[in-house]
């Protein structure tokens, strides 16, 4: 019922409904998310900017649904110009930033679905008309999201000291260092060069089945897990490489569990070359889901 | 030898990682104006340019700092 015709323009919209004007400027409505107060919410009001820092970041409802709105200059976002700006890079991180912001305000008391980057409305009406119209689907979004939080963890491995733990510690190795041990330096060399080999490639499958089987410990822990793409290290920017990349959707109850299941990973692994890091409380920016509506 | 922590460490948001996931993720609801699949192509173009340049604003930085790389040159 929602769906509509993206190529229309905002102006074309805009002329068709009640026009939003302040001071002759024409604006369109910003929305970051659909929420929910919780239940234990601190009852205090939002108070943060919007994507356009001139207006305050506010809700409309409709029944217990919310929709997380600002203000912003139509002119900002009309396609044509968001196609340049969004080319723009200072203008693309300072809205992606407010962006997010304006979610994390939500966390502690909100419990949200958060909308795709530039998601605009003509008008507050339109707006309210499609909490109306998807107000089942949208509360069993935050239905499954509700007294859950998401985290993120990721495993980095200096693969070269996970190579020196194989060949000097690895059970799989020990017949070979043994028979190394009994024999001089130099009637040894061969059997040195193999396990150098041997130690590369228990390394390399090491890696692999320790973040896949990280992945599952913490994955019996929460209510939804998934394994993105690992970042490269021009994006992580760390000199070794990251094997696991995962999201959770951690039960609030249950994240003292989580954190203890990761304290320890990190610990029966630090010694192979493992580092863990927990990141968040983000936004469910992994874990909404609306159904599809007709 | 790089010294590692014996526990998992809690890091603020890295810049890259909101950008990333403010950019890329979110559920679509038709508004009156929603990104189309071209224009969040157009989105990810800009963060990939984005993640570059802070990557090469960095090494710019060090090149500034190092001109000659002498300092990496005596440490090592």
């Amino acid at each position: 019922m929602i769906a509509r015709n993206v190529s229309q323009s905002l102006v074309d919209v805009l002329d068709t409904v009640s026009e939003a004007a302040v001071g002759g400027q024409e604006l369109a409505y910003y929305i970051y998310a659909i929420a929910r107060r919780k239940a234990m919410s601190s009852g205090l009001p939002l108070d943060i900017a919007g994507i356009d820092p001139q207006s305050r970041v506010y809700t409309l409802a409709f029944g217990n649904l919310l929709a997380v709105v600002s203000t912003v200059p139509l002119a900002e976002f009309e396609l044509d110009v968001l196609k340049e700006n969004l080319a723009d890079h200072m203008w693309l991180r300072a809205r992606a930033l407010s962006h997010q912001a304006v979610l994390a305000e939500l966390l502690a008391d909100y419990t949200a679905v958060p909308l795709k980057f530039c998601t605009l409305y003509v008008s507050e009406e339109r707006i309210l008309n499609m909490l109306e119209a998807d107000c089942e689907s949208l509360g069993s979004a935050l239905d499954r999201l509700a007294g859950a939080t998401e985290w993120g963890v990721k495993i980095f491995c200096d693969r070269q000291r996970l190579v020196e733990w194989a060949s000097k510690s690895s059970d799989a190795l020990e017949p070979l260092r043994t028979r190394i041990s009994k024999m001089s330096a130099g009637a040894s060399y061969m059997l040195r060069k193999k396990i150098a080999l041997e130690a590369e490639q228990l390394a390399e499958s090491l890696e692999h089945s320790y973040a896949q089987a990280a992945h599952v410990r913490l994955s019996k822990l929460v209510r939804a897990a998934v394994s993105q793409p690992a970042q490269s290290p021009d994006v992580h920017g760390q000199s070794v490489q990251m094997v696991l990349n995962g999201a959770y959707l951690v039960d609030d109850r249950h994240l003292l569990g989580f954190e203890a299941e990761l304290a320890e990973l990190q610990a029966a692994y630090t010694e192979l070359g493992f580092r863990c890091e927990l990141t968040g409380p983000w936004p469910s920016y992994s874990f909404a889901v609306i159904e599809a509506s007709e | 030898m790089p010294t590692h922590s014996p526990d998992w460490e809690s890091h603020e948001l890295t810049i890259l990682d909101v950008l990333d996931r403010a950019l890329n993720k979110g559920i679509v609801i038709w508004g009156d104006l929603t990104l189309s699949v071209a224009d969040v192509d157009l989105v990810y173009v800009g963060l990939k340019a984005l993640l570059c340049s802070v990557d090469t604003a960095e090494r710019m930085r060090a090149a500034a700092l190092d001109p000659l790389g002498w300092e990496s040159k005596i440490e090592g």
